[in-house]
């Protein structure tokens, strides 16, 4: 996609149209609103940081940025573009469930093994926790990422292998309301 | 951006020592970061509503003019207005106000923040509609909410910022499902932000604006005032609820077939700017157009009206390009008188409209053939108006609202009410200078009568009247009309009205007894198609209905015999709309139609002959007709006024005796007519300042006099014996719950500046009483209304120092009681008041000397409050000194520089009252002195943080040295000096340079001879 086009072209809009929930308008409002706050028509893990640091100003929201970021960058081109942000967008905003679900996994499966365990979700904790600061109050039993970690894998770990797969992942983050209602939070408003 | 130190920020906030004063500050220390500045506008929303009610006008200035990607605080706004009603209608008033003000910088961001708030807020105000916006956003996580709703749409814009949060909430809702709840507020807010409209110039160029602004300018925009939001309101909540606004401004297009030659450009415009941009023009040109004529018809105004008025039309392009220094003219170029119709009628269907400058309307076209050519497309617009009113839904299903509707429609009609009544209060004042001085009187009981009519009514006076305690708010009963006062000022004509009300009366809960009744009367009248006429309270009901514009038309047209058809915009024309009566009954419309004929008849116009035949004619009529109702008596009285203010219009058309012939029959006669309303006699109209101030106060207030014989020594009624004696008359009295409250309504005036003077004060007073210092401060209200008009809170039971010394003087002349042939002193009047010096009575009333005069001292001297003649200074009846009028302070100030260069006033006369140097109440004002210099020394970035924020970009006068105006009163406090050393400050430089300064003796002396304040 070139790089400051200042529309999408028919072909892109063709494309995304396949890949996202948008239709040609929003996808071209999108695009504008994605070039208004990223000139250069992409994002670095820079600006991504920065942009936690606004919203999370009382934590370090470093590490889990950087944990997003590549979630997000699909071809690891160490940047994001326009239809690498919208295609995560249509996922979290207007996807269904499973999709949802799919896309989280990739953020804990840190090394792609289509597993994810024990330390990977513990530093993804971590980072939350790093992030959030003390703004959020924490339950007892979940005062530290380990706790916590305990208790997701409580939750999902089904088979007791000490590690998540997919498939329990898929199936285990629906019982939890909690989380539902955490994947659901946005549904309609974008 | 340093992180641990925003967990220490974090800490702060959340430690017992902040504080809201803090809060505003850091809102504007931390606006670059998002994240901080919603943490902030949380926390403020943890503060009682009545505490924030106190700093709105910070809130808004800190929207309008520091500049920030976070939307919290305008978020903020609007959630703390559905909590309060209070709130959101103070808070319309001030956006009003600043709106106006910004008007000459529309690209400005400030004016597009202000516009936009102004917009939602209105909405919310006015709009029938289910609140979606606010109660979606608490419903949350059902999502569903927003998919029906048009509003919905515009609930998420294209912002990467909240979209990259948002997808890595719900990426992580499995590690982390709190992460969700805790952005989520924060991403939705952010999700709102609107960029792409917002354009700006540079600072440079608004400056020079503001230069080339002209006195003709500034003076337009303060008549336009007052009208203009009402209709933008009216405007706004049509358009809020069409959705798709563009199409529709464009179908507007198209109706203008005149001006082809710029209708080109318009779409481009339009496009352009999108929605909202084209909507604020047409706006501006609609209620410039019906205030014009006032504006106009001024006679300071008359040069102006002959170099460019023609017609309507360009009289009003010239205001749009005032206006709008900086737009092209193409976009109000095509803005023909049909569009404006056309909008009118629109805005007219919804219910929740309302409609200030209506009756207004016709009289703007002179000629009226424009007027019947409007009145048809009036017709045509009304005719089709069910289909798109937004009644219509109501109308189909009228009991099955829902609680939340019920409430909506109850709260809707409290704000539409309430903004009624105050428009009606501005128009009193706005006839009352149209008409001759010994008339106004009259005039005032007049139209307070008519106004009675609609009342008792579900209205209060926010922030004047003291807090409900229930959490129900108050009801105004009556305004008894004999007790309303015109006070004597140089140009303005404020007043003064008593209001009658009933405490903790009205709430919104729909199912109570009256309120289930309202509701019905709501009903019934927005299902009345016809029923315009209930839909407006206090007589702001126009002229809409055919019946009243036919007579309008008749009206017109002798109007233009009258001035041999070259008449140009005249005032009585616009005038007139006060004749068109809202009609309840039949019978009462006929008895009116008489008057509007004789009326009419009465410019008698063709020849010069029978010119007082027709006036005596017209009084005839007046005895014949038996008139038995007060509001009868109200209606002629009004229609005398009319024609008062037509004569001083036309008197260059007509020999000079015969007009003043015609004028002394009508004053006459309205002064006979006065006398219905229980007025025993005039009150002499002095010009000079002194006796105007005299007067003013015996009406205003009084001080209970110690002597055995009322008469001898009179300082005007105390406040309890008013209530009481008040009481007894109202047919509310009996009620247990009645009060009484005394208001002073003032148009024409910036009441800003006074406002942010008594919220100083008021903060200062704060201070004082949180950290024990033992002071008094009279605590001081002031409600604006719009950037001219606004209410006062009377101070009751105190007279100004000057009105004493006259009054005292005068006593003491008449019964040569220890005449030295001067001017009475303060310490006779103690004397006189609180008897023998040695009586705990009299030592008490020193002590509240001293202590508020220790108060007002160190007031004075932070805030450098000027002008501080005796007029400006009361007494009230516990010895307590209070300040009043803060039309010079901080960086303004009277004239020269050289007067008043003391620190404070601090004259013998004050030191006698405290019994001498060596005076045991000297003593205390000494050390209440300096304790409150220290402890506000103490506390000086709250105080230094108001004036900070309040001197941004602006206009105030008080705020002359700019941004040197908050270092100016930094070094005042002095804040490099030990705690003994600010002792000694103020002991050898304030007070002992204020001492019997010669300064303060010569101003007071300069004011005792230019105006005749006592000194």
């Amino acid at each position: 996609m070139g790089k400051v086009a200042s529309k999408l072209s028919s072909d892109d809009i063709h494309e995304l149209r396949q890949t996202t929930k948008f239709d040609r308008r929003e996808l071209q409002q999108w695009y504008k609103g994605f070039l208004r706050d990223c000139p250069s028509g992409t994002m670095t893990k820079d600006d991504f940081i920065k942009i936690y640091k606004q919203f999370f100003p009382f934590g370090d929201p470093t590490e889990f940025s950087a944990y997003t970021f590549k979630v997000l960058d699909t071809d690891n081109s160490g940047e994001i573009d326009f239809k690498e942000f919208i295609t995560a967008l249509s996922v979290t905003s207007r996807g269904s469930m499973e999709e949802k679900l799919l896309w989280s996994f990739k953020l804990y499966d840190l090394n792609n093994d289509g597993f994810i365990d024990h330390d990977e979700m513990l530093a993804i904790v971590t980072s939350i926790y790093q992030m959030i600061g003390s703004m959020v109050e924490l339950s007892e039993d979940e005062k530290t990422p380990e706790l916590r970690v305990e208790k997701i894998f409580n939750l999902m770990d089904k088979n007791e292998d000490g590690k998540i797969s997919l498939q329990e992942f898929q199936e285990r983050c629906k019982l939890d309301p909690s989380i539902i209602n955490a994947l659901t939070l946005y549904d309609g408003l974008v | 951006m340093d992180q641990s130190g925003n967990a220490l920020l974090l800490r702060f906030i959340n430690s017992q020592h902040f504080n809201l004063y803090y809060c505003i500050s850091y809102l504007q220390r931390y606006s670059d970061n998002i994240g901080v500045h919603h943490y902030l506008c949380e926390k403020v929303k943890t503060y009682p509503i009545e505490e924030l009610k106190f700093f709105i006008p910070q809130f808004l200035q800190l929207i309008i003019t520091v500049e920030t990607d976070s939307m919290a605080l305008e978020e903020m706004i609007k959630d703390l207005c559905t909590r309060d009603v209070h709130f959101s209608l103070i808070t319309f008033w001030h956006l009003q106000s600043s709106l106006q003000e910004l008007s000459t910088q529309p690209n400005s961001t400030g004016f597009q923040v202000c516009k936009r708030i102004l917009n939602d807020v209105q909405f919310q105000l006015f709009s029938l509609s289910p609140p979606n916006a606010t109660v979606s956003s608490r419903v949350g996580s059902s999502g569903i909410v927003y998919k029906n709703s048009q509003h919905a749409m515009k609930q998420f814009r294209e912002n990467v910022s909240p979209s990259a949060v948002l997808i890595s909430s719900v990426l992580s809702s499995a590690a982390f499902p709190q992460l969700g709840k805790s952005a989520e507020h924060l991403v939705r807010t952010q999700g709102k932000l609107s960029r792409s409209f917002v354009f700006q110039i540079a600072k440079g160029l608004q400056q020079q604006m503001n230069e080339n602004l002209t006195m003709k300018n500034t003076r337009l925009n303060a008549e336009l005032s007052s009208h203009t939001v009402v209709n933008a309101a009216e405007l706004d909540a049509s358009q809020a609820e069409k959705p798709y606004r563009r199409a529709k401004s464009l179908s507007l297009t198209s109706l203008q077939g005149k001006r082809q030659g710029q209708q080109d450009q318009h779409p481009k415009h339009n496009e352009h700017s999108e929605n909202l941009d084209f909507s604020i023009i047409d706006k501006y040109a609609e209620t410039n157009l019906p205030h014009l004529n006032r504006a106009i018809s001024n006679p300071n105004m008359k040069r102006f009206k002959n170099k460019r008025l023609s017609q309507a039309l360009d009289v009003k392009q010239s205001v749009m390009s005032d206006l709008y220094p900086m737009s092209p003219e193409k976009g109000y170029d095509n803005l023909t008188l049909k569009n404006l119709q056309r909008l009118r009628s629109e805005s007219q269907l919804n219910n929740d409209s309302i409609t200030a400058s209506m009756p207004e309307l016709h009289p703007t076209h002179t000629n009226s053939t424009a007027v019947s050519e409007v009145e048809s497309l009036y017709d045509s617009g009304n005719e089709r108006s069910p289909t798109i009113s937004l009644n219509g839904s109501y109308k189909r299903q009228p009991i099955k609202l829902s609680v939340p509707q019920k409430i909506k429609v109850l709260k809707n009609n409290y704000f539409k009410c309430e903004t009624q009544f105050v428009i009606a209060l501005q128009n009193i004042s706005i006839k009352l200078s149209n008409v001759p001085k010994e008339t106004r009187l009259a005039c005032l009981r007049a139209e307070l009568t008519l106004m009675n009519k609609d009342l008792p009514c579900e209205i209060d006076v926010p922030l004047l009247l003291p807090n409900a305690k229930s959490g129900k708010l108050h009801k105004i009963v009556n305004i008894p009309a004999n007790e309303a006062a015109v006070l004597n000022s140089a140009e303005r004509v404020p007043y003064l009205l008593l209001i009658e009300y009933v405490s903790n009366e009205v709430d919104f809960s729909p199912e109570s007894k009256e309120n289930k009744q309202l509701l019905e009367r709501l009903n019934d009248n927005s299902s009345d198609v016809n029923g315009d006429s209930k839909r407006y309270v206090f007589d702001l009901a126009g002229i809409m209905r055919a019946s009243d514009s036919r007579r309008t038309n008749d009206y017109g047209k002798s109007m233009s015999t009258l001035q041999n058809g070259e008449m140009p915009l005249e005032a009585d024309l616009a005038d007139l709309s006060i004749v068109n009566l809202s009609n309840r009954k039949e019978s009462e419309f006929l008895k009116r139609e008489q008057f509007v004929q004789a009326a009419s008849e009465v410019p008698i116009l063709e020849g010069d002959s029978p010119l007082r035949q027709d006036v005596l004619n017209f009084q005839s009529h007046y005895e014949t007709d038996s008139l038995t109702d007060k509001s009868d008596f109200a209606t002629q009285m009004r229609i005398a006024a009319v024609m008062l203010s037509q004569l001083d219009s036309s008197t260059s058309h007509l020999p000079m005796d015969q007009a003043g012939a015609i004028k002394a029959r009508i004053v006459s006669s309205m002064q006979s007519l006065q006398h219905e309303f229980g007025v025993k006699d005039l009150q002499d109209i002095n010009t000079e300042a002194g006796e105007r101030k005299f007067s003013n106060d015996l009406k205003v207030a009084g001080v209970k006099s110690n002597l055995k014989n009322k008469n001898d020594y009179y300082l005007g009624e105390d406040w309890n014996s008013k209530k009481e004696r008040i009481r007894k008359q109202s047919p509310y009295g009996h009620l247990e719950h009645w009060n009484l409250c005394s208001v002073i309504a003032k148009t024409g005036d910036d009441l800003t500046q006074e406002a942010f003077a008594c919220q100083l004060i008021q903060s200062m007073a704060t201070v004082w009483h949180n950290h024990g210092v033992n002071i008094w401060v009279k605590r001081m209200r002031i409600l604006v209304t719009s950037n001219s008009t606004g209410l006062v809170e009377t101070i009751t039971d105190a007279v100004s120092i000057h009105s004493i010394k006259k009054s005292l003087t005068e006593y003491l002349i008449e019964n040569n009681e220890d005449h030295r042939g001067a001017i009475a002193t303060l310490l006779d009047h103690f004397r006189m008041t609180f008897g023998d010096p040695n009586s705990a009575r009299y030592r008490k009333a020193q002590n509240n000397f001293a202590i508020s005069l220790a108060a007002y001292s160190v007031i004075c001297y932070i805030l450098q409050i000027k002008d501080r003649h005796n007029g400006n200074i009361m007494l009230d009846n516990e010895g307590h000194i209070i300040h009043i009028d803060f039309g010079f302070l901080l960086s303004n100030s009277p004239g020269s520089v050289g007067f008043e260069a003391a620190p404070f006033k601090l004259t013998l006369e004050y030191v006698d009252v405290l019994g001498g140097l060596d005076g045991e109440y000297f003593q205390v004002f000494k050390q209440s002195t300096k304790e409150a210099f220290k402890s506000l020394r103490r506390n000086a970035e709250s105080l230094i943080t108001m004036v900070e924020l309040m001197q941004r970009d602006s206009t105030l006068p008080c705020f002359k040295a700019g941004e040197n105006t908050s270092v100016q009163l930094r070094q005042r406090l002095q804040l490099h000096l030990s705690e003994e050393d600010s002792d000694y400050f103020v002991e050898n430089f304030l007070i002992g340079k204020s001492i019997g300064s010669i300064y303060t003796k010569l101003y007071d002396q300069f004011q005792l001879l230019t105006q005749g304040i006592y000194s």
